[in-house]
This record gives structure tokens, C-alpha cells and sequence, in this order.
């Protein structure tokens, strides 16, 4: 099977994590939800409508 | 006065049952509302129980050359509506060659609205059309939010079709039990700008509702709808507060 297009997440979705790196001065964290990122790629395998759609936009961002 | 857009991102989504639920919601909250149809399909008028046969409403008004604000009715002293009005076929033919699918004169109705100072909220209820041919009154506008459902006809249109500029959108007829429906919501919440952090759950007393011909919030006020469309009331609150209307 091919690999699987990376869904790019929109910005803000972790602004929990975020206000709290600003509240107590944390170092900037590269933060990955593991779960939901497991969920989205296990519906790419699912659909492959949403593979070949996320696959177009990833084309149309790098443009 | 804010006035309110609502347009599905195709038709079929459940955009007039929301104007109508969001009018009686809003008029639940203390606001003063008036809705409007702009679709020629003239279906909002039997969510407030109008008589089938009542043809009246702004466009069919224009027709006779009679003021369209005498078409406007009152459902609650606080909530008002102003049907679209039942055309011909010929004589919707006519308007739409001469005006286009929503005619120019609407921005004049809406700034006569608006410096009436009456309302407190004008919902229009208008119908698809690609963004563009509504693209004229958008300096009139708001608030816009774009109405879709969960399904592959409205994914395909988010990569395809060009959205309203600056608006919102709102998830409808979400289904708790369908694994590709909320396998695209969940893509929707990480993919999606300006997606409202909640969403209209599929209730069947929606379309109860509209068989008794009132909205949802009338008739079944404990309904998970009519709580959500409460929720969007409040959000639309807060939207209107911030812009200082």
C-alpha cells in the first residue's frame, strides 16, 4: 500500500497545551496527540476519498 | 441590529430548519428577530404555520408592485418573518433574468431594516448559490455562517467550491451512529478554519417539527436540538457583542 498523506492540522488545536507553555514559562513543546493522530490516519485507510482530498491539499499548500 | 446569513454549502442541508429554530431560539433569549426566506423554494413561511395556500411574501409582492413589507408576519410580538411568496414558474424565470438569483434592491430592504431600528437580529435564510452570485450584498452582512453535513458530497465541496468570504461553519444532522460521519467531523475539527466548536446533532423531531409546522424549539423545547440551537444563539451573542452591533 502507499504511504498515507499527512493531514496538516490547523493552527490552535493544541491551545490548551500552548496557554499553559505561556503561563508557567515553559520551553516550547512539539506537541503530537498521538491518539487523534492515530484516529486520522486509520479513517485515511478507511475512505480513500479523504486520501486522495488530503493528498490534493497538501499539493495545493507546497505550491 | 446584526443581521445574519445563512447558507448551506448545497441544498438539502437543513438551513431553513436552523433560520427558523435559530429566530425562536434567539426570540427565547429576549432578542427581537426577524427572518427572512430568500429562497424561491418559499418553504420558511410553514415552519410558522402559514397556510399552503398563502401565497404571499416579498417577491410575490414585487410582482403585484405592492410593498414587500406588508408581506412580513408575526408569529410572536417578538419574532417576526417575511416569507419569499409563491411565484410561477414563469414569473421566477422573470425575476431571476432580471435580477439575478438574489436581486441588488435587497441591500436597500435590509438598510431600511436597519434604520428602523426594530429588530435586533434579521436572519436571512438564502438559498445556494455559488458564492459569488451572492457576492453583492456581502457588505450588508455581519455574520455569515455556511451550513454542511457530515457526508462526501460536502467534503468534496470544501476542496472544490470557494466558500464565503469570512464566514463560519456549521456542522448539521450530525448522526452519533455513522462511523464515516464522525470520522469526517473529527477531520473537520483539525482541518477546518473557522468550524464552530459545536455541532447540530441529527434529531428526528426536527423533522417532526416541521410536520406540525412550528419550529423545533416550540415543539419539543427539551429536544437535543433545540438545546444546541440555543448554544448557537448564545455563540451568535457573543459574535454580535464583539461586533459592537
Amino acid at each position: 500500500m502507499n504511504k498515507l498523506p499527512v493531514i496538516v492540522a490547523k493552527n490552535g488545536i493544541a491551545d490548551d497545551l500552548q496557554s499553559v507553555t505561556k503561563m508557567f514559562s515553559l520551553p516550547a513543546l512539539h506537541y503530537i496527540d498521538l491518539h487523534v493522530q492515530t484516529q486520522l490516519d486509520q479513517m485515511l485507510v478507511r475512505w480513500p476519498l479523504l486520501i486522495e482530498l488530503t493528498a490534493y491539499n497538501n499539493k495545493r499548500g507546497n505550491q | 441590529m446584526t443581521i445574519l446569513a445563512l447558507q448551506g454549502i448545497h441544498g438539502g442541508v437543513g438551513t431553513t430548519s436552523i433560520a427558523a429554530g435559530l429566530a425562536w431560539a434567539l426570540t427565547s433569549l429576549g432578542e427581537k428577530v426577524l427572518v427572512v426566506d430568500l429562497c424561491p423554494d418559499n418553504m420558511l413561511r410553514l415552519h410558522f404555520n402559514t397556510p399552503f395556500e398563502n401565497p404571499n411574501g416579498w417577491a410575490y409582492a414585487n410582482q403585484s408592485n405592492s410593498p414587500w413589507q406588508d408581506s412580513a408576519m408575526s408569529y410572536l410580538p417578538e419574532l417576526t418573518f417575511l416569507p419569499f411568496g409563491q411565484l410561477s414558474f414563469l414569473q421566477l424565470r422573470q425575476q431571476i433574468e432580471e435580477h439575478s438569483v438574489l436581486p441588488p434592491f435587497w441591500i436597500d430592504y435590509l438598510l431600511h431594516i436597519k434604520e428602523k431600528h426594530h429588530y435586533q437580529w434579521v436572519i436571512l435564510d438564502l438559498p445556494f448559490t455559488y458564492a459569488q452570485t451572492t457576492e453583492h450584498i456581502a457588505p450588508v452582512i455581519d455574520l455569515n455562517i455556511q451550513i454542511m453535513t457530515p457526508n462526501a458530497n460536502c467534503h468534496i465541496r470544501l476542496h472544490q467550491q470557494e466558500l464565503i468570504k469570512n464566514c463560519f461553519l456549521l456542522v448539521n444532522q450530525l448522526s452519533i451512529t455513522s462511523s464515516l460521519q464522525q470520522d469526517l467531523y473529527l477531520l473537520w475539527q483539525h482541518t477546518v478554519d473557522n468550524l464552530l466548536p459545536f455541532a447540530i446533532h441529527y434529531d428526528e423531531a426536527v423533522s417532526e417539527a416541521f410536520a406540525v409546522k412550528c419550529p423545533i424549539g416550540e415543539y419539543s423545547p427539551a429536544s437535543l436540538v433545540s438545546s444546541e440551537l440555543i448554544t448557537l444563539a448564545n455563540w451568535c451573542l457573543i459574535q454580535a457583542g464583539g461586533l459592537s452591533l
